[in-house]
């Protein structure tokens, strides 16, 4: 996945789903009234299984829901979610979406970030964004094994997804044992 | 009821956390596997100063009710012992605020006080403490709505 046309100073950006390198399809455009400023535009290389497309777009529905709220959302002076926030949680969406079973939770932050949770029998995955993007991965067995906790620094940031994508991939396994 | 102290919190209080869901219980994440709701981590962010929380034995002196600490009908709350903060290496300490019009009672901010001690914390550490108060957290009051 790339971003393209984004810089800090920037209000737009595009992430293009992962799968080739040329953006194509536009199949969620992150639009809001109340932010006209800041444009996500989500493009895959090709038309995906109708499965994640669903799911994917429930989860930028959320991501833009929380994007709209205004300062104060919370009632104790709670920033708004922040552009570089907004963005980087649309790459990680767009990144961990291998399962269609497993789709995040979104957690507003009222430091102007946001978090993603994945829960399956008392395991779990939580993925702090901070306000200026960055990211802190943390994963926790329902045992309470510690079996992650990153915050990638510069250059290791695919390493630090795919271990993350692992701890999903353990997930997926609990939830079909569940089932 | 002994009078509480007004200079330390006591470890046998009760805490009262105040989750500002607004919709689709932004706060309360489902196992997917099991169903059941939890409270996020992420109801537990601090701020610069720590995190605010009140103090159910002020209240009670005060007149009021657990539901006094909700701002909004879709707010829930959660409390958890001091003790149990403490036990995290964590601390609780007094911030009485005066009266804002936000609160639904102008005597709420008497019971106001800080979980503090994150500020030496690595990301990771501030963030397992975090999940160790949600965990420890009962939700007292759900939101009007109720997801339950």
């Amino acid at each position: 996945m790339t971003i393209t046309d984004f810089r800090p100073d920037y209000t737009s950006a595009s992430v293009t789903a992962p799968g080739g390198p040329t953006p194509g399809w536009s199949f969620a455009e992150m639009l809001s009234d109340e932010r006209p400023e800041t444009v996500v535009r989500i493009t895959a290389p090709e038309p995906m299984p109708a499965v994640r497309e669903r799911n994917l777009r429930g989860a930028f529905a959320d991501l833009m829901r929380i994007a709209a709220r205004p300062p104060g959302w919370d009632g104790c002076g709670g920033q708004r979610l922040s552009t570089d926030a907004l963005v980087s949680a649309a790459q990680l969406v767009v990144h961990l979406s291998r399962y269609d079973d497993l789709v995040p939770h979104l957690v507003p932050l009222p430091t102007g970030g946001v978090q993603l949770e994945w829960h399956v029998a008392g395991s779990s995955l939580e993925i702090e964004v901070d306000r200026r993007g960055r990211a802190h991965f943390l994963a926790i067995t329902a045992g309470g094994d510690v079996t992650l906790d990153a915050e990638p620094i510069p250059g290791r940031f695919e390493f630090e997804l795919q271990r993350a994508q692992r701890v999903l991939d353990d997930l997926a396994a609990l939830l079909r044992s569940a089932r | 009821m002994t009078e509480p102290a007004n200079d330390r919190v006591d470890d046998g209080e009760t805490l009262l956390r105040r989750i500002p869901d607004l919709a689709r219980a932004d706060f309360f994440p489902v196992d997917l596997a099991t169903g059941e709701k939890r409270l996020s981590s992420g109801a537990f962010t601090p701020d610069d100063d720590g995190i605010s929380v009140y103090r159910e034995t002020l209240l009670s002196l005060a007149g009021l009710v657990v539901r006094a600490v909700v701002r909004h009908p879709l707010n829930a709350v959660a409390s958890l012992p001091a003790s149990v903060v403490r036990g995290m290496q964590l601390d609780v300490v007094p911030d009485p605020q005066p009266p804002t019009s936000a609160d639904l009672d102008p005597r709420l901010g008497v019971a106001h006080a800080l979980i503090v001690g994150f500020a030496s914390l690595t990301r990771g550490q501030r963030r397992r403490r975090q999940r160790d108060l949600a965990a420890a957290a009962q939700v007292v009051v759900w939101p009007e709505q109720s997801i339950g």
